[in-house]
């Protein structure tokens, strides 16, 4: 796979932009009674959110092998920005609490399944991006026909 | 560079995506910033200044009180899940009964006592003990303590005070079965005499 320089700024971009909601959604999960907003803790909203998620990476990228590398790329930037989140608070006030505890088990018991989520609704999204932006550019293109065959009439 | 080039072709959407990000980014910071000033207020909240006292009053009854603090300087009102003191006095005396209760409080969740953010609060209990066999047990244990070469008093006999409360911090939502925890994190548990600040 040969990644051109746009592929990766492209890819760095997706990462960054796409990683916030992931982060959200990992720090919910572990906290849903603390967090703004809150949906307590429901997989099918983390579902579609990762859905949503995923499609700009699409959207944005013709390349589909791309596309799902970026998938990958904004869900670790996201979880890694989760458990900054998460330690950061007890780093100041506790860090003994941090540090020897089993504080970071506690976070990273929910890893497998919100991993999934977040790729698989990822990927659909991603998929399902592609699909609108092709639908769009047949779209454009036949106007485009139309408006030169008017013009040639 | 290509990239910018489609970045002023699709700046509508573009902008979409943003404040999409932008919104869970603002989520994220609130939560973190929630879950730090919780994390500083199980810090910041102690018991202060504890003060017993214990004297005769009238008919020959003894009067033993205790007061304390609460020091909540956190942003949020406390809500007090329980809170006890009880007075006693350890009585080595005796296998029959190793501690002779003296006086008691409970108040449980029902009474909905709170503590408003930014304040202290001040906690008095007294007791008054009338009860002539009572007080003939603690004459005992004077006796008892005399003949062993230590000198009491009513006044000066050592009545072990204990205090402790258990208070959920905010509004937050508890729940004892699901998020475990959810509760150690917005319940502050403090006590006298091991837990005073």
């Amino acid at each position: 796979m040969r990644i051109s320089r746009d592929d990766a700024v492209k890819l760095v971009l997706v990462s960054l932009i796409s990683a916030p909601p992931i982060a959200f959604m990992s720090f919910e999960f572990m906290f849903p009674s603390i967090s703004t907003p809150s949906y307590g803790k429901s997989l099918l909203v983390v579902f579609v959110l990762s859905i949503l998620t995923g499609i700009p990476s699409g959207f944005f990228t013709r390349r589909t092998d791309m596309a799902m590398s970026s998938v990958f790329t904004y869900t670790a930037v996201g979880y890694l920005l989760a458990v900054l989140f998460y330690s950061v608070p007890y780093s100041f006030y506790g860090l003994g609490q941090v540090l020897p505890d089993i504080y970071y088990a506690r976070f990273f018991r929910f890893t497998i399944i919100l991993l999934f989520l977040f790729i698989l609704g990822g990927f659909m999204g991603a998929v399902f991006g592609q699909m609108v932006r092709d639908w769009i550019r047949g779209e454009e293109t036949g106007t485009a026909f139309q408006t030169a065959r008017k013009g040639q009439d | 560079m290509a990239v910018f080039d489609r970045i002023r072709k699709h700046l509508a959407t573009l902008t979409l995506y943003v404040v999409f990000s932008l919104f869970f980014l603002g989520a994220c910071l609130t939560s973190a910033n929630t879950y730090g000033a919780i994390a500083q207020a199980q810090n910041s909240i102690t018991l202060q200044n504890p003060e017993h006292n214990a004297e005769i009053v009238r008919h020959g009854n003894l009067n033993i009180s205790f007061s304390i603090l609460l020091q909540n300087p956190s942003r949020y009102t406390l809500h007090v899940n329980t809170l006890s003191w009880s007075a006693a006095l350890l009585n080595n005396s005796s296998s029959d009964e190793s501690r002779i209760s003296l006086g008691e409080n409970y108040v449980g969740p029902t009474q909905y006592l709170t503590v408003k953010a930014e304040t202290t609060v001040n906690y008095s209990f007294w007791t008054v003990v009338s009860n002539p066999t009572t007080i003939a047990k603690l004459y005992g244990y004077i006796k008892y303590a005399s003949a062993l070469g230590s000198n009491y008093t009513l006044e000066t006999l050592p009545y072990q005070q204990t205090f402790s409360m258990t208070l959920f911090i905010g509004e937050f939502q508890h729940d004892s079965l699901r998020d475990a925890y959810l509760n150690d994190l917005v319940t502050v548990s403090l006590s006298y005499p091991s837990g005073e600040g």
